[in-house]
């Protein structure tokens, strides 16, 4: 089964999300922010984080940096879905 | 005499040359001689002046004085008594009294002195001096007129000048509201599109997982997510309500309907719909004091600063925290305080919080607009007086709302 994280602020978005992943046969892990979302991957080394960017305590750049610069949680691949397309946002994230 | 007779082809020759009239009087104040046009200007034939006394000239009523003069003038130095002009008036011979001008030429001749008036007919000059100082006065008086006219023209001009400005200001206010509004309408709309989003994927994704769960036994999940719908729902419609009535919020008073409704209705639908948006664990004390209290009031602005203020509490409180409703019944005046527990306002921020689209920095990174508690302030602020003055009509019934904004909310 793989293990995905959902790092999200908004309560039900968040449910949702995990509870749709769940019925399709994923183990789904959420964080209502990005630092809590940081403490839950690096102890359970999820296959795939989905993030959210604007977010309180930490933003989706603020996660991305953090999980990069630890060897153990670099590989993990890390998926950002903005509310508000923008150049600045791709331009940031593949950076 | 005889010396005029004697030389009188000379004298003639050289007075009828002459277009003044002349006279010459010896010094018995005789009349020696006379030139046609003298003759003509004072209505005598030819020669008929010759003999006779000078007086016969003047005016009875200036004789005496004239007496004078002519004593008066023989005293003074030979060389004073050339060419002096008068302005006199002359006799005709038919009674007319003529005004003229006289130059006095005294001179000696075989030992007789004479003196020699020439006579100047001022009566052309004096009605030409009379038309010309009429005409001035006429135009005069047409100036005076036609200054007055323009005077009252400038005036109505400055006036005219004044009620255009005026005008202009009128009109550029007005585009300049007009402008502000669409600006405003823009930017909420950019705003509440992007607020639309989250609860939008909250409904979808709810109703996805409606759909999924069709065992009669996942009832309870059913109706965990139609909740949330129906939450969701309601945030986008309390939204969508603050948008339209940022309108009448910029129009002022008169768009406002004031109606007496029971509070508690009012207090029962928005803590209704606020109760689906609590976050687990979260909880709305009901004030206990609102039966039976009837409030002369704008229902939806009413409904509008509730819901916001109760809305933002949940928004900016945690988990497992209560919110006080506390609805006080003063004397003219309800005052409603929303108490929760949350991340509060930060001194820094508290001054500008009212202040269209401002967020306080705590909350930059939580979604919102940034618009309702200036909404709900603009609102309260346009129906002060017009509650206050049906707070009046009977004591207990019609109470003046006013929402106490500055409670534990902003002080923490």
């Amino acid at each position: 089964m793989r293990k995905l994280l959902i790092i999200e602020d908004d309560t039900v978005l968040r449910e949702n999300t995990a509870e749709l992943l769940h019925l399709a046969g994923y183990e789904p892990l959420t964080a209502p922010n990005g630092k809590l979302g940081i403490k839950i991957a690096k102890e359970h080394l999820p296959d795939l984080i989905i993030c959210d960017i604007m977010m309180p305590e930490l933003d989706g750049y603020g996660v991305l940096e953090n999980m990069s610069q630890d060897k153990a949680t670099r590989q993990i691949p890390l998926s950002f879905y903005p509310q508000k397309r923008s150049k600045k946002i791709y331009e940031k994230a593949w950076s | 005499m005889r010396v005029f007779e004697k030389n009188s082809n000379i004298f003639k020759l050289l007075s009828e040359a002459v277009s003044e009239g002349i006279v010459v009087v010896n010094q018995e104040q005789m009349i020696v001689a006379a030139n046609n046009r003298a003759n003509a200007m004072l209505g005598y034939d030819e020669d008929e002046l010759v003999g006779m006394s000078l007086n016969s000239l003047i005016p009875k009523s200036l004789r005496k004085s004239h007496k004078k003069h002519v004593q008066d003038y023989y005293k003074q130095e030979k060389q004073h008594r050339k060419a002096r002009g008068r302005n006199l008036l002359g006799l005709s011979k038919n009674g007319e009294e003529i005004p003229i001008e006289v130059g006095l030429n005294p001179f000696s001749l075989y030992g007789n002195t004479y003196v020699l008036a020439l006579i100047l007919d001022l009566t052309e000059s004096k009605q030409k001096e009379k038309e010309i100082y009429e005409l001035n006065a006429d135009l005069d008086r047409k100036i005076k007129e036609r200054t007055g006219e323009l005077r009252d023209t400038v005036a109505e001009l400055k006036r005219e000048i004044k009620r255009r400005k005026k005008a202009e200001e009128r009109i550029k206010s007005a585009l300049q509201k007009e402008r502000e509004l669409n600006e405003l309408k823009t930017k909420f709309l950019s705003l509440v599109s992007h607020e639309f989003k989250t609860p939008l994927s909250g409904i979808l994704t709810s109703a996805t997982l409606v759909g999924k769960y069709a065992e009669a036994e996942q009832q309870e999940k059913r109706d965990k997510h139609l909740k949330t719908i129906i939450g969701e729902v309601r945030h986008l419609n309390a939204i969508l309500n603050d948008f339209l009535s940022i309108e009448k919020l910029e129009k002022g008073k008169e768009l406002y309907t004031l109606a007496d409704f029971s509070l508690s209705k009012v207090v029962n639908e928005v803590v209704y719909n606020a109760n689906m948006m609590l976050k687990i664990g979260q909880k709305i004390n009901y004030p206990s004091n609102i039966d039976d209290v009837t409030l002369c009031q704008d229902e939806k602005i009413v409904t509008i600063a509730l819901t916001n203020l109760l809305y933002n509490a949940i928004k900016y409180s945690s988990e497992d925290t209560e919110i006080d409703l506390v609805v006080k019944l003063l004397k003219d005046k309800v005052v409603f305080q929303v108490v929760d527990q949350g991340i509060g306002i930060p001194k820094k921020d508290q001054k500008h919080i009212f202040e269209r689209y401002y967020r306080a920095e705590n909350v930059l990174l939580t979604q919102g607009t940034g618009i309702g508690l200036n909404i709900v302030k603009g609102h309260l602020e346009n129906l002060g007086e017009a509650s206050l003055l049906l707070a009046k009509k009977t004591r207990e019934a019609l109470l003046r709302s006013s929402f106490l904004l500055k409670s534990d909310f902003l002080s923490r």
